[in-house]
């Protein structure tokens, strides 16, 4: 099979004849359940709690609370700031924190004891807007910490942005909002832990089982070793399940009872209780010349983590980083500050800060382009980041740079689409443009991968690999590049992932950073792994500077019409010898850290490109909004899987769309899929995916990544075109019915 | 535990809802949620649950008839499926056709519909333009009544313990003159931020709309039908009486935070079905 | 009282079903069937889609009881012991499944529709799967799926 073709992915048949068991599947008949007391108020102070009641429900085992935690109670993904509290610990940070835990012989008896724990809390006064929670004297929401509430400052520092602006032809000036979204993975948090030989295994849907695994050893206070994690299949993550979720409360009953143990989590508690993508509030400058050339941008962004500080720190930092979009701009001045409050918690989610700040630096350039009286795509091609010019951070990229090629690709079809616009009675249409760049793996920070590979004596071949699959399709293409680079089909080599005790670290499945960090992890197994077989041939063959080649299953001497020699033979011989031919591989992306002062540096080692354009229709009598069309023009650098990479575009359209017309999480009113919409297929788009290849130098093949590129551009892409259907600018997001009313009849007031 | 009854017949059924400790359960898709609510929260389930799903009165289906009868147990797929039913109460089919998803249209009912007696319920604000009366069964004998005096208030209806909505009779009207317009916040399976049942004839002699999801429960706005009943058909009538909704809705309820969106959503979505109806009833736009 | 229906083809009888048990509790936690999944427990995903005498359900919604007497196909009954079902066939063959949680119901709900229309066009088929949802694909590729599936079904192609 040829790189790039559309593999079927691996499990596709067992998922689409129900046999797949997920984490949320997880459990047999005697397990018994555990179900999470949560704080129906919070901040507060835990002034008694009484579990007495639950334990004389039948059926109930035990009740847990924090002071059955035998290690440390707080946990999180940044070393740094490991600071959530899985078991609320006298006080309750957020409305909704677990304070107890409930086991019990059924599902029912569970709730029961649940419900049965009294809980006595006293209010505390809380603090649930960032800035407010910057203000000298606002409560603090975790009182031991010097900085305060302040979680986080970033600045970026290029040049003077000041001196910049003053100098500029044309300045635009605008603030910009978007709000909480949940991930609403469809599957729901879910697993079973058991106890054996000392050790608790716990199978739990993750995005990151060799994290879990740490932590998890700390929250039990043992050595990682007597742990074990292994991801159960996992229904969608998103970023929503970076972060342990019921993990913890497994492993602790697990630990405590000696006995099997599941749990899921309903819609409701999903809602409640798992991270959110952080809020922001950004207000910019930006400035131009008389040709349209950016001279400076000036950002000042705030957003809120919530009570726990999760991803909130790589959020900060990322966000500033990518806050002046894929150009080229002389000038930078960023400040990104991240603030404590006592709102549930936020954390990863697809684009980590990046989709924010794509709506304000998209929606400066169409701003820009109006004052200038340019096309808006003309001004973003003058404008884009080309080959061995400067980010922000000042970083210079040498290749795949492609985002000139993905406006190109646009550039008929958005024509066509403006120019076929149509304004009717009842409704008035619009074309917008979206486009991004975004840094691969964790920023300015070591996240290396690794990997094995495997020949074993009856010919099958193996790939370990710590990456947890979640739908996103790691699995088929890790085992694409392994193939492809020992000559094999994907199918002659069998898979083995995500397992603690027989995988090692792959880091997390986030950042859109698999396929080029443990892609090149696995290309480097796959070398070594030829090595081991090609040094065990010279030694079969006694001749030991024979240059020899490995062709899939055969071994050839190089250049002639030498020795052939079939793998199996070397493979017997290095059997007897009782040797085992596994070989590792390791990557980790070079980087230098950011300047603390400056946000100077390189943080990524490859860059994701695109550019996508939507068309829309708003419906002028309800407000509603229709994205008819979307053309996704994605830098993937070097598509592994077609079929994939378009798969990974159209749903992160989708995702866009509905972060941009119809997705905002608001404590309290929305708990289920009733009130909390996500878009349905009555809402889906004709998406048109346009793949640019322009080779990173140092990915596997040329890859890079699309998981969070698909999603980040289509929201700024979405509200450009509404902006332009009503001829007003839409700054805060979700365009929901009302935000658009208001705009139709202000527009219409203000007409003479 | 609840204990669960199929009925076999209305007598039967009526009996065991005359012990007075039964739900009733049709399509399921409200009582469902209600009980899955009720085990989350370690709440009493009913004792009985009794199904009249397959009660045969309540599934008699008569659209054309003199006077058209909808049973109770007919599901919204059926009303948006039954070329009877698109013929002559294509309002109620164009409402069956945007409630829920096909799942939920499949199994939910527009007995079920009023019963549950949502205030954004589609179904119930067509019932209420096209004049319906329920007929309602107990032990006691039989009763009918409007929608409007049937439903009070969000979840809230005077239907007393004991008694089955077997049906509903509605009201004649040109069935080309029928428009059902929706707002929800997004394309498909939303609940309705409003909706809106008109009906015209080409003499505007008994214009009918009910508005929904904007009250309690949804309201005939006859001060409106009686502004269109005395205008001149046309553009300008329309926009007037798009406003004269808006009035009634703001006068009901309040100028409230949701009025922003709402008054003039309801402007103008009222002044669109109504042009749409006159242009299908061969009016000039 | 015991509980009779056809499950898969096959008569299954429960005694002691609560009447407010829903026929997802019963499927997934009495029977084992995993295969069909929740989402949301209040008929607003469609990861629970199961088949009521060939019509299109959510579980979820459905009191087991309901299915008294009736016949009820889920996923682990769509398939042949050898072959996929065409629609499955189409789904795994059209990168319609990415996490594949949605899959089950989401392929129970074209089936369903294909039963009823064999050649439904886009608009068509978006509306009939507007209660199934998925995060992962955008629905274009499921769009895909159902289109091919039934050329699969009308013989069209293989």
């Amino acid at each position: 099979m040829m790189l790039g073709a559309s593999a079927i992915r691996v499990g596709a048949q067992d998922r689409a004849t129900g046999k797949t068991r997920f984490g949320f599947d997880q459990g047999r008949e005697g397990d018994l359940f555990l179900v999470c007391v949560r704080a129906a108020k919070g901040p507060a102070r835990i002034k008694s709690m009484d579990y007495a009641p639950a334990l004389a429900v039948p059926g109930v085992v035990r009740v847990f609370t924090a002071g059955d935690i035998p290690g440390q109670n707080r946990l999180g993904i940044i070393p740094v700031s490991k600071d959530q509290e899985f078991l609320a610990q006298g006080l309750v940070r957020h409305y909704g924190q677990a304070v107890a835990l409930v086991a019990a012989e059924s599902r029912e008896a569970a709730l029961a004891g649940a419900r049965a724990v009294r809980v006595e809390l006293e209010d505390l006064p809380g603090v649930f807007d960032p800035a407010e929670a910057l203000a000298a004297g606002a409560p603090l929401v975790h009182a031991d910490r010097a900085e305060g509430n302040l979680l986080k400052e970033n600045r970026i520092i290029k040049g003077d942005a000041e001196a910049a602006l003053a100098r500029s032809a044309v300045l635009v000036e605008a603030e910009y909002a978007i709000g909480r979204v949940e991930h609403a993975a469809l599957e729901m948090e879910g697993g079973r832990a058991y106890y054996q030989d000392g050790r608790v295994i716990v199978k739990a849907c993750t995005q990151n089982p060799h994290y879990d695994q740490g932590d998890l050893a700390l929250f039990l206070g043992v050595e990682p070793d007597r742990v074990r994690v292994v991801q159960a299949e996992t229904g969608g993550g998103f970023g929503g399940k970076l972060d342990v979720s019921v993990q913890p409360y497994l492993a602790l009953a697990a630990w405590h009872l000696k006995r099997p143990v599941r749990m899921a989590y309903t819609r409701e508690e999903t809602f409640l209780a798992t991270a959110k993508r952080h809020p922001f509030r950004m207000r910019y400058v930006s400035g131009a010349d008389e040709e349209g050339r950016l001279t400076a941008v000036k950002a000042e962004l705030l957003s809120d983590t919530g009570a726990f500080a999760s991803y909130g720190l790589a959020v900060c930092m990322r966000a500033a980083v990518h806050a002046t979009g894929p150009y080229l701009v002389p000038n930078v001045a960023v400040n990104c500050r991240m603030a404590y409050t006592n709102n549930t918690w936020n954390g990863a989610m697809r684009g980590f800060g990046v989709p924010q700040v794509a709506l304000a630096h998209e929606g400066q350039m169409d701003a820009l382009a109006a004052a200038l009286g340019m096309d808006p795509l003309e001004l973003r091609l003058k404008n884009a980041l080309r080959a061995d010019q400067a980010t922000a951070t000042g970083q210079v990229l040498k290749s795949g740079v492609g985002l000139t090629q993905c406006l190109e690709r646009l550039r008929p079809i958005y024509e066509a689409w403006r120019h076929g616009l149509s304004h009717g009675g009842w409704h008035r249409q619009g074309v917008g443009l979206g486009c991004m760049y975004y840094g691969i793996g964790n920023t300015g920070v070591s996240n290396p991968s690794t990997a094995q590979m495997e020949w074993l004596p009856d010919g099958r071949v193996v790939l370990y690999t710590g990456v947890a699959e979640l739908g996103q399709g790691s699995d088929t293409v890790l085992r694409q590049l392994a193939a492809q680079r020992l000559g094999l089909e994907p199918e002659e080599i069998d898979l083995c992932r995500g397992d603690t005790d027989r995988t090692t670290n792959a880091g997390a499945s986030s950042a859109s950073r698999q396929t080029y960090i443990s892609g090149n992890a696995v290309l480097n197994a796959a070398d070594n792994l030829e090595e081991l077989l090609l040094t065990g041939a010279r030694e079969l063959l006694g001749a030991r500077h024979l240059d020899l080649d490995l062709r899939g299953r055969l071994i050839l001497e190089k250049g002639g019409q030498g020795r052939t020699l079939e793998v199996k033979e070397v493979a017997r011989f290095l059997a007897s010898e009782g040797r085992e031919i596994k070989a590792g591989g390791r990557f980790d992306p070079n980087f230098t850290a950011l300047d603390p002062a400056t946000g100077q540096g390189r943080p990524y080692a490859a860059y994701a490109f695109a550019a996508q354009c939507a068309l829309v229709e708003v419906d002028t009598a309800s407000g509603l909004v229709k994205v008819k069309e979307v053309a996704a023009a994605h830098d993937v650098g070097r598509a592994i899987n077609r079929r994939a990479v378009m798969g990974q575009i159209c749903g992160g359209v989708m995702m866009g769309v509905g972060m941009a017309l119809m997705e905002e999480y608001q404590q309290g009113s929305t708990d289920n899929l009733q009130n909390y919409h996500i878009p349905t297929a009555a809402d889906a788009p004709r998406v048109t995916p346009l793949i640019v290849e322009e080779p990173e130098e140092t990915g596997p093949y040329g890859a890079k990544g699309v998981g969070e590129p698909a999603l980040i551009p289509t929201a700024p892409a979405v509200a450009g075109a509404v902006s332009q259907a009503l001829g007003r600018p839409m700054r805060r997001l979700p365009l929901n019915l009302e935000r658009v009313m208001e705009a139709i009849t202000t527009a219409e007031d203000q007409q003479p | 535990m609840s204990s669960f009854i199929i009925a076999r017949d209305l007598p039967e059924a009526l009996e065991i809802m005359g012990r007075g400790e039964a739900r009733i359960i049709a399509g399921g898709t409200d009582l469902m949620i209600h009980l899955r609510q009720a085990r989350l929260s370690s709440r009493q389930a009913p004792p009985v649950i009794l199904d009249v799903s397959r009660l045969p009165e309540l599934q008699r289906l008569e659209p054309g008839a003199p006077r058209p009868f909808v049973g109770a147990g007919v599901t919204f797929h059926r009303l948006e499926s039954d070329p009877e039913v698109a013929r002559h109460l294509p309002l109620l089919a164009q409402a069956a056709s945007m409630v829920g998803s096909l799942q939920v249209r499949q199994t939910g009912t527009i007995g079920g519909n009023v019963a549950n007696a949502s205030p954004a319920a589609d179904g119930m604000t067509a019932l209420t333009a096209l004049g319906a009366r329920a007929e309602i069964a107990s032990l006691k004998g039989y009763r009918e009544c409007s929608i409007e005096e049937l439903v009070t208030a969000p979840n809230k209806t005077t239907l007393a313990p004991g008694e089955i909505i077997l049906g509903f009779t509605v009201e004649e009207a040109p069935p080309a003159g029928q428009v059902f317009a929706k707002v929800g916040r997004r394309q498909a399976v939303s609940v309705a931020r409003l909706n809106l049942a008109i009906s015209l004839d080409p003499q505007l002699g008994d214009p009918r709309i009910a508005l929904g999801a904007c009250f309690p429960s949804p309201r005939r706005l006859r001060d409106v039908e009686k502004l269109i009943r005395q205008g001149e058909p046309g553009r300008q009538l329309w926009q007037a009486a798009g406003q004269q909704a808006a009035q009634h809705f703001t006068d009901v309820c309040g100028w409230r935070s949701s009025a922003v969106y709402k008054a003039p959503a309801v402007t103008r979505v009222t002044e669109r079905a109504l042009e749409r109806a006159w242009q299908a009833l061969g009016g000039a736009a | 009282m015991e509980l009779i229906f056809k499950l898969n083809g096959e008569e299954v009888r429960l005694s002691q079903v609560p009447g407010e048990e829903s026929l997802l509790t019963l499927l997934r936690e009495r029977l084992g069937l995993t295969g069909t999944k929740e989402g949301c427990g209040v008929g607003e995903c469609g990861a629970c889609s199961v088949l009521l005498d060939g019509k299109v359900v959510n579980s979820c919604l459905t009191a087991a009881w309901q299915a008294a007497g009736r016949e009820v196909t889920t996923i682990e009954g769509l398939a042949g012991d050898e072959d996929l079902h065409p629609v499955q066939r189409a789904f795994v063959e059209a990168g319609a499944v990415q996490c594949g949680f949605c899959t089950p119901g989401m392929i129970l709900a074209a089936k369903s529709l294909l039963d009823q229309n064999p050649d439904p066009d886009e608009e068509v088929i978006k509306n009939a799967l507007a209660g199934n949802l998925c995060r992962c694909t955008g629905y274009h590729d499921i769009i895909r799926a159902v289109r091919r599936a039934g050329k699969l079904l009308r013989g069209e192609t293989s």
